[in-house]
């Protein structure tokens, strides 16, 4: 073996993630007197999907406004399949955790002295819910990130955490790579948070980052936590369809453009009429989604394998909202379509795009999961959204549940001792991981193995899916496993910011989470929420309303059971 | 279209001298810098170290300079000939990975009043439109960290001097009502004294709006 050295840090409470849930955490936790970690893969102390969210946050509002009401459009938009106990507090302080943002240095966007700016309605909500900002998500990440530094969480930027480390079923720190420095280090903690967000790097298109491996799904499975819906991957349906850099990255909904919006397919065929002739183009994100990559898949897309969106017929009130309320969106829509598209002159292409995942790491209403000291917040926890997910409820999710996650977790340390890290074992975890150290040119670079994975998961556990693809990218996925993985090398050995090293971790990450979703997938003989099966096209409540539950067994295999719904209270 | 690529390479830690690269290549024109940076990488020399996060220009984790000006690499299209360098001015990871950690460290030491905690106060407290319409313009920046290497002050006194980033932070504070205002006055009264009022940060921001620009106003009417 070789000689293998790693330094150690210890805290209190550590947690993992880049985004507005890490951060919000950390805050909490540091608030209830916990000396606190915090390590992202971004150099921005506050990124993740976060940052990106273009889509604003809902909450109760408007006069007459509710959290009964908000909670019934938030399990019917799921399926029923939401964890109730969770749906319900966040329908419940949905206003009072978004004002409290205030608090942290965050001025929201407001009308006049008394009013936020936009409240807009989106589909699926009874009332106008969805706070739009000017600045996008941006004024939210960089006031949150001045809070972590005013308030000394350490933030340990740029690391890829690369294993969970968990004694007896305890979790007792992370090991973790500096993709700066090339080094491991090893962080004792008495509780650990996983904020690590989504999975759209599991996608061939999406309008997540490619930092957004699933690396919390795959870490939170190997240390034996529960996962829950792991079929539930959310897609929005209107996207950029080129160039490469903007390929996948989101647009939206067709209710951004008003009423007289249409979609048609390369032959010109207004086509919603097949998919929803009540709704048409104002149809649910998923059934929009499944409408375009059909007709694209079919052969009916236009040669660049996209739909068109024709624009032309709208209110020009809509237009200025278009253009003040999403303004990134709009710049990106300039840039790509040009000025008569921006003014919405002109049809435009459009694909759909992976966007939002709503399954993840069982918790309860304090974010613990099933192992003791392992807290879950953000998309890599599950079950607040059941199948499907309503507009802005992400952030919703967000801000409920961040400071609760580190408020427990807090507290959770309080009564507990650092428990050391079993050298020994992590000396062998590098050295594994180290393993791949190999010549440049004798093996397959992880990238490759990237794009392999990507390409599978969106043709076949996309917005439709049947056993036979199913089955097809389980092959893919297994071969990839057994005879890929020990010939990835680095394609360069050097230790300092090499990006292969830490994309090597990533690959482990997202063979292990695709599996899930795929083997989730195929056991949920039944369409429902995000989840289409074409040979299972309708949803069947006496057979499958119940979460579909994955745990490692002690053998390492896959225990698949379904359990009840968790129901309010 | 085929494109020349000069790519700085250099490691602090090895102890010899920076060097460019060429790398000569196909592209389309509708690619991006940050395009050209993962197909080197990919293609050409995995050994390459550059950075990025969000990939659609919002993170700001990418700017670097192309042909001698600051840019965010997946914001600005190729060229037929590029030399691409680090952002000047910001000490140096590796190739064209600046260390922004340091760099967002270094105002908030020169900027104590940052690190105290915002008054409590309610949490929802009335503003008048024209002073969040200013709020909100001041908050849309990328936090890329162009301007302050592009600030000649800053080039020459980065001990003392906050920088453009610094002066937008005091900007922000001073319309937040929870904050001190005579406090946030006195440190802006130096910074304001050291810059030059060159314009260069304001020239070479990528946001659409000129927030520097407003930032200073905002400060000089306070």
């Amino acid at each position: 073996m070789r000689r293998v050295r790693f330094t150690k840090y210890s805290f209190d409470v550590v947690i993992v993630g880049g985004g507005g849930a890490a951060a919000l955490a950390a805050i909490a936790a540091r608030q209830a007197g916990a000396a606190v970690g915090l390590l992202t893969k971004e150099s921005s102390l506050v990124g993740g999907a976060t940052i990106m969210a273009a889509g604003g946050t809902s909450a109760t509002f408007s006069p007459g406004d509710g959290p009964e009401v908000f909670f019934n459009d938030i399990v019917k938009a799921g399926g029923r399949l939401n964890n109730q106990t969770l749906a319900t507090i966040v329908a419940e302080r949905s206003v009072s955790a978004f004002l409290d943002l205030e608090s942290y240095g965050y001025l929201l966007d407001r009308k006049d002295f008394n009013t936020l700016r936009t409240i807009k309605q989106g589909e699926g909500h009874a009332f106008p819910r969805g706070y739009l900002d000017r600045r996008e998500a941006l004024g939210l990440c960089h006031a949150l990130g001045k809070a972590l530094m005013r308030r000394e969480v350490a933030v340990i930027p740029e690391v890829t955490v690369a294993r969970l480390l968990v004694k007896d079923n305890r979790a007792t720190g992370v090991l973790a790579l500096s993709l700066v420095t090339g080094e491991y280090f090893a962080v004792e903690a008495k509780a650990v948070i996983l904020a690590t967000g989504g999975l759209g790097a599991l996608y061939e298109v999406t309008t997540n980052s490619s930092l957004l491996t699933g690396d919390g799904f795959a870490m939170a499975w190997d240390s034996g936590a529960e996962l829950a819906d792991m079929e539930m991957v959310q897609f929005i349906p209107l996207n950029f369809p080129y160039p490469e850099t903007r390929r996948g990255k989101m647009i939206g909904m067709c209710s951004h453009f008003g009423s007289g919006v249409k979609l048609y397919n390369g032959l010109g065929e207004r086509y919603m009429a097949k998919y929803d002739p009540e709704r048409m183009e104002f149809t649910t994100r998923d059934i929009a989604s499944r409408a375009n990559f059909t007709e694209i898949r079919e052969g009916r897309g236009t040669k660049n394998q996209a739909v068109v969106v024709d624009p032309r017929e709208h209110d020009p009130a809509i237009l200025l909202r278009f253009k003040t309320s999403v303004p990134h969106i709009y710049a990106m829509f300039r840039e790509v379509y040009g000025d008569r598209v921006a003014e919405w002159q002109e049809p435009f292409e459009v694909i759909p795009s992976q966007h939002f995942f709503m399954g993840g790491i069982r918790i309860d209403k304090d974010c613990k999961t099933s192992i003791s000291g392992l807290f879950a917040v953000g998309e890599v926890a599950g079950g607040v959204h059941g199948a499907n997910r309503l507009s802005g409820v992400a952030l919703t999710e967000v801000f409920v549940f961040g400071p609760i996650a580190g408020r427990s977790a807090a507290r959770f340390a309080e009564g507990e001792k650092l428990i050391p890290p079993d050298t020994p074992e992590i000396k062998r975890t590098i050295d594994k991981l180290e393993s791949n150290v190999m010549k440049a040119g004798t093996g397959v670079r992880p990238f490759e193995l990237k794009q392999a994975i990507r390409k599978t998961m969106w043709h076949n556990l996309g917005p439709v899916r049947d056993e036979k693809g199913i089955r097809t990218a389980i092959e893919t996925l297994d071969n990839i496993r057994m005879n890929d993985l020990n010939r990835m090398v680095f394609g360069a050995s050097d230790r300092k910011y090499n990006r292969d090293r830490m994309e090597a971790i990533e690959v482990d990450f997202m063979i292990e989470t695709a599996l899930l979703i795929a083997h989730s997938a195929l056991t949920r003989q039944e369409s429902r929420g995000s989840h289409y099966r074409q040979d299972f096209p309708f949803s069947d409540d006496s057979k499958w309303l119940k979460n579909i539950v994955l745990t490692k067994n002690r053998s390492g295999g896959m225990d698949i059971r379904s359990m009840g719904i968790v129901q309010e209270g | 279209m085929r494109v020349k690529c000069d790519l700085y390479r250099f490691d602090p830690d090895s102890g010899s001298i920076g060097r460019y690269e060429t790398y000569v290549l196909d592209a389309a024109s509708t690619e991006t810098i940050l395009d050209i940076l993962i197909k080197i990488h990919r293609g050409f020399q995995p050994a390459l170290s550059f950075r990025f996060a969000c990939g659609v220009v919002k993170c700001g984790e990418c700017a670097v300079m192309v042909n001698g000006a600051p840019c965010l690499a997946c914001e600005k299209l190729i060229e037929p000939e590029m030399k691409i360098d680090p952002l000047p001015g910001l000490p140096l990871i590796k190739d064209l990975v600046t260390d922004r950690r340091k760099a967002f460290e270094h105002v908030f030491k020169l900027l104590p009043r940052l690190s105290r905690l915002v008054q409590p106060r309610e949490r929802w407290q009335s503003l008048d439109p024209e002073t969040t319409n200013r709020y909100i313009q001041l908050t849309k920046c990328f936090e890329c960290l162009i301007c302050q290497s592009a600030c000649p002050v800053f080039a020459d006194m980065p001990e003392k001097f906050v920088g453009p980033l610094g002066l937008l932070w005091l900007a922000q504070m001073s319309l937040d009502p929870g904050n001190e205002a005579a406090g946030i006055k006195r440190d802006a009264g130096s910074a304001l004294e050291m810059c030059e009022r060159c314009g260069i940060c304001s020239a070479v921001c990528p946001c659409s709006e000129d927030i520097l620009r407003l930032a200073m106003a905002t400060l000089e009417k306070e």
